[in-house]
């Protein structure tokens, strides 16, 4: 298995600013569960989702330049990830009722002084996310972040290797494979009527 | 605040023009409502791995990624899905481009299972635990370490620079650790200046100042050695069943545990080979063979072939075909199954190291060598 998994996020960043595209796969591994779970627990819609975790990760790796070298990728990703979800609601794009909400927010906290929020707050939050990801999806997270295992350790550890892991790569299979049959029976259909014409 | 406000709010938060006070509470808001929100029964129990796969693929193509089904192998865990995925987009999306008056198929994604070469690849392990990644990404300083400067040149190999000696060696010595993954090697120059280059699957345990009256190493897989010569400390290479001896010379020593016998080649100077039962002294061209713990013994190397892989060849000379697969499966990060009887056959040539896991394959097949090749796993057919 690829020796990137066992890297730390702090060294996956660094050789992510110096272009190196197994580092930012890694990245996408890692994260693209909890940032996909948690844009779309906002959202409620997943094909705005589908697109702001694309932009969230495209622009990961178009701008890493401009990332500091310090900076925490869980935190960045997040920060990223509220300021998409803020835009959509502005613009009226999420069903949610967020901007009365909000309102009401204001008006609670009226006469208080609210914190800024600090990045140990914004750690809590992270951790809550991973915390509240379904069952399977958090363990995987918890287990290649803390300890650095491969995924082969991982699937035996939880002892869903043969089965659990399998049938997920099994249904994305199936439905790949429903696609592409759905695909080429049209193509069939397609062909066949292009042969009449030009037989006629 | 009423909601046209919040709008207001919201739009000033994204343009970065909140005071703090706003700024606080927009986040402690979104981190609130974060808390309540869940997702849809429905959605609970979807499986997305489809669109993740999906994603990947777009998100390469988007950020120029070159090579992309290289990557995604890491996480599609199998080119079926990849291929599946490619088609679905590629042709998908030609086909119901109304604007096309003709319909172009593009090629069939070839379903062949293939590999690139091994490269530049391996971790060091410094004394405190720390992990460095070494490929073709940075060069220069990439450690400071007791005193010492660990940089890396152009070429990828890795530099110890000691400062000006201070004399003051007594400390316990800081034990660095180079390994090579499958499909890596890597070179690396030792704080003696002694050089070192590691073949795949391989480690190099070393102190990160040689102190002391002599310079030990130990070693697992295969190195390649040249050795700078320094008379009064003697050079020590230990491996599971052997310990070389040298003062100064160029030496291969291969041991890895997978094979059944582990070598000592001499190329230059002169070496002393030993293990609890025996002690020889090697001139060059010499080789010792140790067979799992028993006496060592002495007879002439075929040098050429025992150091081919340090010049970028496999190179065989009547090898049976373990032994070219093992080396098969070290550069090509592959996994070698027999099915039914082995075949005894030897073989003879060179290829480089630099060839496409199929080139190396056609050119056993020619020898009359079976293979189903699957997904990172060849097995050869009796």
């Amino acid at each position: 298995m690829s020796i990137y998994n066992s890297l730390k996020d702090s060294e996956l960043l660094g050789l992510l600013r110096s272009g190196n595209e197994k580092a930012f796969a890694e990245i996408y591994e890692r994260y693209w569960g909890l940032m996909f779970h948690h844009i779309l627990k906002m959202t409620g819609d997943k094909d705005e989702t589908k697109d702001l975790v694309q932009e969230l990760f495209t622009n990961l790796w178009l701008n890493v330049e401009q990332i500091d070298s310090e900076t925490n990728i869980a935190a960045y990703l997040y920060v990223s990830a509220r300021n998409k979800v803020i835009n959509l609601i502005r613009h009226d794009k999420v069903k949610n009722n967020y901007l009365s909400s909000l309102s009401n927010f204001a008006n609670q906290h009226q006469n208080s002084i609210l914190e800024q929020l600090s990045a140990k707050d914004l750690s809590i939050a992270i951790e809550r996310e991973i915390q509240n990801l379904p069952c399977k999806m958090r363990e995987v997270f918890e287990l290649s972040r803390k300890k650095f295992r491969t995924h082969k350790e991982i699937a035996e550890e939880l002892q869903i290797s043969d089965k659990t892991v399998k049938k997920q790569i099994n249904n994305a299979i199936k439905i790949l494979r429903l696609r592409l049959n759905i695909f080429i029976l049209i193509l069939t259909i397609y062909l066949s009527l292009l042969s009449n014409t030009s037989n006629l | 605040m009423t909601g046209p406000e919040a709008k207001l709010l919201l739009k000033k938060y994204n343009q970065g023009n909140c005071t703090a006070e706003e700024k606080a509470l927009v986040e402690r808001w979104y981190l609130s409502e974060s808390s309540k929100q869940t997702l849809s029964e429905d959605q609970d129990q979807e499986d997305f791995t489809a669109e993740k796969i999906q994603m990947w693929y777009e998100i390469s193509e988007m950020s120029g990624i070159e090579n992309k089904s290289r990557i995604s192998r890491i996480i599609l865990w199998g080119t079926s899905i990849a291929a599946a995925v490619l088609i679905t987009i590629s042709v998908g999306s030609n086909f119901f481009n109304t604007n096309e008056p003709k319909l172009v198929l593009k090629e069939p994604i070839p379903r062949v299972y293939d590999k690139n070469p091994g490269g530049n690849k391996a971790v060091l392990t410094l004394a405190d635990g720390t992990k460095i990644v070494l490929d073709d990404a940075v060069n220069g300083t990439i450690a400071k370490q007791g005193g010492i400067n660990i940089s890396k040149a152009a070429d990828g190999s890795i530099i110890y620079d000691m400062p000006e000696m201070t004399g003051n060696n007594s400390e316990t010595a800081l034990f660095n650790k180079i390994e090579t993954p499958k499909g890596g090697k890597y070179q690396i120059i030792l704080p003696d200046g002694s050089k070192v280059w590691l073949n795949s699957v391989s480690s190099l345990r070393f102190p990160a100042i040689f102190s002391g009256s002599e310079r030990n190493v130990e070693l697992t897989g295969e190195a390649f050695f040249e050795v700078a010569k320094n008379i009064n400390k003697p050079f020590i290479v230990k491996t599971n069943d052997m310990n070389v001896f040298v003062t100064g010379t160029q030496f291969n020593v291969m041991a890895y545990s997978d094979e059944n016998y582990s070598a000592t080649t001499l190329v230059e100077g002169s070496v002393h080979v030993s293990n609890l039962n025996s002690d020889i002294v090697l001139k060059p061209g010499e080789q010792v063979v140790s067979n799992e713990g028993a006496k060592l013994s002495k007879s002439i190397a075929d040098v050429e072939q025992n150091i081919a892989w340090k010049n970028g060849l496999f190179q065989f000379n009547d090898s049976d075909i373990r032994t070219v697969m093992n080396q098969i499966s070290r550069w090509y990060d592959v996994s070698i199954e027999y099915k039914g009887a082995v075949p005894e056959k030897h073989f003879g040539g060179y290829i480089s190291r630099n060839s496409k896991l199929s080139q190396v394959l056609k050119m056993l097949e020619l020898s009359g060598v079976k293979f189903k090749i699957e997904e990172k796993k060849i097995i050869v057919l009796p």
